[in-house]
Formats: C-alpha cells, structure tokens, sequence
C-alpha cells in the first residue's frame, strides 16, 4: 500500500502557521542542507493531498509560479483537496486536481490502495493532525525551526489521544534547523 | 560567569506536565547518560513554585540516584511570589527568592560557581527565556503526541530567535536539542 508522508515546517513551540516569520524561515530554509534532504523525498511522491486551507492559498499561486523544482511537482502530480465545504477545485488550467469530501478514511484509504509511489501532504496541518489521529498517516518530516513563534496555529491540538511515534530518521543543519521523521507506531 | 541553563522533558506536542504518564522507555541508558553529564556541571539548582511543592515531599526521602543525591545536596533557590517559606526535608538548603527575579538572578550569576540549573519549573523555564534570563535551553523532545496537558509556550509569547547549538538523538529517538539565546551565541 502507497505512504502518506506529511512535510511541515515547525517553529519550536510548535506553530505551524508562520506567516509573521517567514522571511526568517526561507532564508533558513532555502540552503542546500534543508533543500537537498526535502526534494528527493518529493521526488518519491506522484500525488498530493492538500487540505482547504492550503489549496485555497497554493491554487492562485503555483499554477502560474516558476519556482523550481517544486512548481513542476505540484503543478504536474495528480492532487487531492480533502474539503467538507467546498464544490469544485480548480487549478490553473490544469484538469489533475480532485476534490475528496465525506469520511476522512473512506477518502483518503482508497487512494493508499491505488498504484503508485508515495503520497505527499504539503502544508495542510489541520489534515495532518486529523489524519494523525485516525492512523491514516505513515509519515510526518516536520523541520523545526529554531524560533519562538509566540502565536499562530498550531500542529497539535489539546484534547487528543496520546499516540507514540517512531523517529526513525533526523538530521541537523549548520543553521540549526532540526528535521525529524516519526512514524506512528503500528503497535 | 555561570550560566542559568534549562533542560527539560517534552513530548513532540510541546507538553511538559507528568513526563511518567508519557516517558515510557525513552528514559533508556543514553537518557540517564545525559542526566549525569548536566548535572555535573551544575551547582547550584532554581525551581518554580509548582515543581518546589511537587518535588519537596518526594525528593528529600527518594533513593532514585544519581537524581536524588544531586538535588538534594545542592544550594536551591525556590522563585515564588505566594510562598512564604521553603524547606527540603530536615536539610538547610533551600531559599525562597521572592523579590525581584531578575536582579537575584543577576546576583547569583555574579558569584562564582557551576552553572545554574532550572529543573522541570516550565512556567519559570518560559518567563526567564522571554525575559532573556535564560542561557541555554535543553529541549528532550520524546516521540510521543500526548494529546493533553501543560505545554511549555503558550499562546503570546514574544518572537524570539534562538540558536541550535548541540543536537543528540537517544536510542529510543529522544532528540535531545539544545538552543542558546541568539545574540549570546556560544
């Protein structure tokens, strides 16, 4: 069965919602250590699961964007937006974008059942964390940035189940960045 | 000069309340490894008012070692602005700082000695970051997502940048990290 591997960027309590930082967090993150441990996992994955959030942000931006090698990944893999709310996906003129509504397993299961390599989440953390809880997830490589956000959302909610995970890969870079890979233990 | 230096228990969700309900087998030899070598290089111990109280009935009889004989034969200084005493068993080591925090600590620093070590005291451990008392703080990060309890950030904590200065990771995947307040550097 296809992997479900989440990529998120952390600061170090926790917020995943980064928007009053991220000029500091793409400088940290634009280096060949932070870079070149990302894109060959990306280059694992030929489709990707996006939450509304996230896809209402990412689909005015990266049809049209030129960033590389991540605009051609997204551009071209096979996506699927996990909404409760919304109708219709769109992504520039493109036709390879899905929407997933209902139960979140009777979703997301089937696509694991499919052919094929991994299946990316990018951002999306609302869907992660949900994802998380239900057992949906096989991956989360979350880049821990070392910064105090103070506010903003983020990743972990209160009033969840305890769930142990794996680390099964981690990597420093010279810039301090922390990349830490769980898995969840299927115990 | 000394250094006021954190090391704390948390789990990948930020919680830092009753690591014994969450730790299970990651207090392993490289853990306890780790406890040794901090404690070593520190002399003299502050604590919170809610891990003063926690720790004064159970620390002063406990033989759970090296722990035991650390905490209780170092100087500690109790930070609380309610209590009016302090004590540790029937031994005469412990002060209450109920003043100005930022000034004792300042003297403290001044003194000579090892480092001073912050233990558990999360609420303490995250006024003295953002009021940049603290030096250096260990983050033990376990793999595990609790789901509740007392994190160490709270929501409206100011913006800082810190420093990755050390990063080990434990045979159970305990990514123990260690970060310095940026502008000191080390």
């Amino acid at each position: 069965m296809r992997k479900v591997i989440a990529h998120l960027f952390m600061s170090l309590d926790g917020v995943v919602k980064l928007d009053a930082v991220i000029d500091t967090i793409v400088k940290l993150r634009d280096t060949e250590e932070v870079l070149g441990d990302f894109f060959p996992k990306v280059a694992e994955e030929d489709a990707m699961l996006l939450g509304r959030v996230t896809y209402q942000e990412w689909a005015d931006y990266w049809p049209n964007s030129t960033v590389e090698p991540f605009a051609s990944h997204i551009n071209n893999v096979p996506k699927y937006v996990f909404s409760k709310t919304l109708d219709r996906v769109a992504w520039g003129k493109r036709e390879n974008v899905t929407l997933l509504k209902g139960n979140l397993a009777e979703a997301i299961v089937p696509l694991k059942q499919q052919p094929g390599k991994n299946i990316g989440i990018h951002g999306s953390p609302t869907l992660v964390e949900a994802m998380l809880q239900v057992d949906l997830l096989d991956e989360l490589r979350l880049e821990i940035y070392p910064v105090i956000a103070g506010s903003g959302a983020r990743l972990f909610k209160d009033g969840r189940a305890l769930k142990r995970l794996q680390l099964v890969d981690s990597k420093t870079t010279s810039n301090g960045v922390a990349i830490l890979t769980y898995q969840p233990d299927k115990k | 000069m000394r250094k006021v230096v954190s090391g704390l228990f948390i789990s990948l969700d930020g919680v830092v309340e009753s690591p014994d309900q969450w730790q299970f087998d990651n207090f392993d030899e490289d853990m306890l490894a780790e406890m040794g070598s901090v404690i070593a290089t520190q002399d003299t111990v502050l604590l919170g008012r809610v891990t003063y109280q926690d720790w004064a009935s159970y620390w002063p009889t406990a033989t759970d070692e090296p722990y035991a004989s650390f905490i209780n034969n170092t100087l500690k200084y109790v930070a609380s602005m309610t209590l009016d005493k302090v004590e540790w068993g029937n031994r005469d080591n412990v002060k209450l700082i109920k003043g100005n925090l930022a000034e004792e600590i300042a003297h403290l620093k001044q003194q000579p000695g090892k480092d001073i070590g912050v233990s558990g005291s999360p609420t303490l451990v995250r006024s003295l970051l953002q009021h940049g008392l603290l030096d250096k703080l260990t983050l033990m990060i376990h793999p595990v997502v609790v789901g509740r309890g007392k994190r160490l950030f709270k929501d409206g904590d100011e913006l800082k940048m810190l420093k990755l200065v050390d990063a080990k990771i434990t045979r159970t995947g305990v990514a123990i990290l260690t970060y310095t307040n940026q502008k000191q550097g080390e």
